[in-house]
């Protein structure tokens, strides 16, 4: 047919057109975004700079002198019921942030421990929350059938459980034992199935998606076509997956250990510092405003952040 | 008569599902594909045509053994292909493999382009002796891209330049022959000719058979061999390009040809004679 054009016009089909300088990566698109919200500069400054306290803890009971379990008798007025001695819970020179009432306690470090705790537990429960509800997702959505029915009736009978009320039976029920694990296991045991149910859901949009078909077509193997496909089209799902999930295991770790189920005394916590609070809020209002207050900025981070990459990564799918 | 590479024998797939998930509705059965039977010549190409919903890609779904048969047989090469298992399927996958329509759909968007031409040769377990890198800038070159651009992702690729990357993907494991399920179909008329150019070129380098399922008749007309028009899951009428085009015996094929917009001034009369009819009867 003579409608074939010549083959000049191919040369210039093929290799011209291209954007000069070639389109960012995804990553470093999102990337720049996020860094255009002033919200997310913060956020990122506040998660960075709780992460370097919680890190650092050690290094800040040297520098103030003062240990997570180290009693300050001076600085407190035990004339008074143990009130901290000075304005606004005892801040001064000597205790940066105030100490404890009721045993001088210096709040700063044990601020900075109970970071860790609550960052450790928090991180750990996504990465096995997340770990378990990809890979149980992926094959309940990829799969299909007998294994998707089982996995689908798992996660309906674990989120239509009272939560709260069985984590709080069963922590009070389990011996002492190593706190911080426990709550990790027991908080993936009822996180998991947000993750597996999101990310379920979109593997079987991917599984009929004409690159797996073209997969299929060039002899790739199932499990080969979930790992080497579909599981690189997750990865932005996953990650705000990830980072939402990690503000709300802090708040769950703080509210069981504010219950007194959670991390026990004398190891610090926030929530357990904020539980204690209670009996002095009327005398010391700042020893329940400074732990709550690196909580409450934690959470909000966590979640401004999280928020943001859904959206910037939202709009890279759509364009 | 030349020898054919692959042959479809009295070729059916009926579709069963269930009744909108209620409890007791019954269940449904819808025949895609009635009977077919074709065969592809060696080094040629075999155009399936058809509206949509004529079955012809389920019959390419069918002939890439992504879907099995209900009935019938399938020889490639004069072995039975018609459920191969393990090791035949593997051989099978080396010698057969598709160009899908839609060329951002099918190539996978957080891979780069290496990665994605090289999939067949990783699955199949194939390491060419130039070495991956090198085969894939060759395959780019021969699909007339740009070999430096073998890192980027498929999004930074215009639709033409993208098909061409299907192609060379199709083109790794060095198939004897390819499928095109609607390769063109969503690409600009003036791409499509390129394109078409292209999957010329390379049939009389490499001696490669095409299936070409295309609903535009055009486009059949400047890659096909042979032809078979495809109607509500059958073949009504095969044979010869010249044939089909020139002297159409089926009234379906009629009136597709009818329905096509020509320049030919003497099927542009046919057409007018071909629409005049018709209102006759209405």
């Amino acid at each position: 047919m003579s409608t074939v054009p010549s083959e000049l016009a191919v040369e210039s089909e093929a290799k011209g057109a291209l954007p000069t300088g070639g389109a960012p990566t995804p990553a470093r698109r999102v990337i720049a975004t996020l860094m255009k919200s002033p919200a997310v500069v913060v956020s990122v400054c506040i998660i960075v700079f709780i992460a370097l306290l919680a890190v650092c803890a050690p290094l800040l009971a040297v520098i103030t002198g003062w240990g997570p379990y180290d009693f300050d008798k001076s600085a407190i007025d035990s004339d008074l019921g143990g009130i901290p001695i000075g304005p606004l819970g005892g801040i001064s020179a000597e205790h940066w942030l105030g100490v404890e009432p009721g045993n001088g306690r210096d709040i700063l470090v044990r601020v900075a421990y109970g970071a860790q705790v609550s960052l450790t537990i928090a991180l750990s429960a996504t990465l096995v929350t997340m770990t378990l509800g990809v890979v149980l997702g992926m094959v309940a959505g990829f799969f299909g059938g007998l294994a998707d029915q089982i996995i689908s009736r798992v996660m309906d009978f674990l989120m239509a459980f009272p939560t709260l009320i069985f984590m709080i039976a069963l922590l009070s029920a389990l011996p002492a034992g190593n706190r911080p694990v426990l709550l990790v296991i027991v908080l993936s045991i009822f996180g998991w199935p947000y993750t597996a149910r999101v990310i379920r859901g979109q593997t079987m949009t991917l599984r009929n998606s004409e690159f797996v078909e073209a997969a299929r077509a060039s002899g790739a193997r199932p499990m080969r076509i979930a790992f080497r496909e579909v599981l690189p089209n997750l990865r932005g799902t996953i990650i705000v997956l990830a980072t939402l999930a990690v503000p709300g295991y802090i708040g769950t770790e703080a509210g069981l250990s504010f219950l007194g189920v959670g991390v026990m005394p004398p190891t610090p916590s926030w929530g357990q510092m904020i539980s204690t609070a209670v009996g002095w809020y009327a005398v010391d209002p700042m020893f329940f405003l400074i732990p709550g207050t690196f909580l409450f900025l934690t959470v909000f981070s966590f979640t401004v952040l999280g928020d943001h990459l859904r959206t910037a990564l939202d709009a890279g799918d759509a364009a | 008569m030349t020898e054919s590479i692959l042959s479809a024998k009295h070729v059916s797939k009926v579709f069963v599902t269930r009744g909108d998930g209620a409890v007791f509705a019954g269940t449904t059965r819808f025949t895609a594909v009635d009977d077919v039977s074709f065969e592809v010549p060696r080094g040629k190409t075999l155009g399936i045509v058809g509206e949509s919903g004529s079955g012809k890609s389920t019959t390419a779904r069918i002939v890439a053994k992504l879907i099995d048969p209900t009935e019938g047989t399938l020889e490639f090469e004069g072995d039975d292909v018609t459920k191969p298992s393990g090791r035949a399927l593997a051989a099978f996958r080396s010698n057969v493999q598709v160009v899908f329509q839609d060329p951002f759909s099918s190539l996978n968007p957080r891979h780069t382009v290496e990665k994605i031409i090289s999939a067949p040769l990783d699955y199949q377990g194939i390491t060419p002796k130039q070495g991956k890198r090198a085969l894939v800038r060759e395959l780019l070159e021969r699909v007339g891209l740009n070999a430096d651009h073998a890192q980027r992702y498929p999004g930074q690729f215009s639709g033409g330049q993208a098909q061409r990357i299907g192609i060379a993907r199709a083109l790794a494991v060095s198939p004897k022959l390819v499928i095109c399920d609607e390769a063109v179909s969503a690409l600009d008329v003036s791409v499509q000719a390129r394109v078409i150019n292209l999957l010329n070129e390379l049939q009389a380098e490499l001696g490669l058979s095409y299936v070409f399922i295309a609903h535009d008749l055009a486009v059949v007309r400047q890659i096909a061999d042979t032809v078979a028009v495809m109607s509500k899951g059958r073949i009504v009428e095969q044979g010869d390009r010249d044939a089909i085009f020139g002297h159409p015996q089926h009234e379906y094929t009629k009136t597709l040809l009818a329905a096509v917009p020509q320049i030919n001034p003497e099927w542009e009369l046919e057409r007018v004679r071909m629409l005049a009819a018709e209102g006759a009867v209405e």
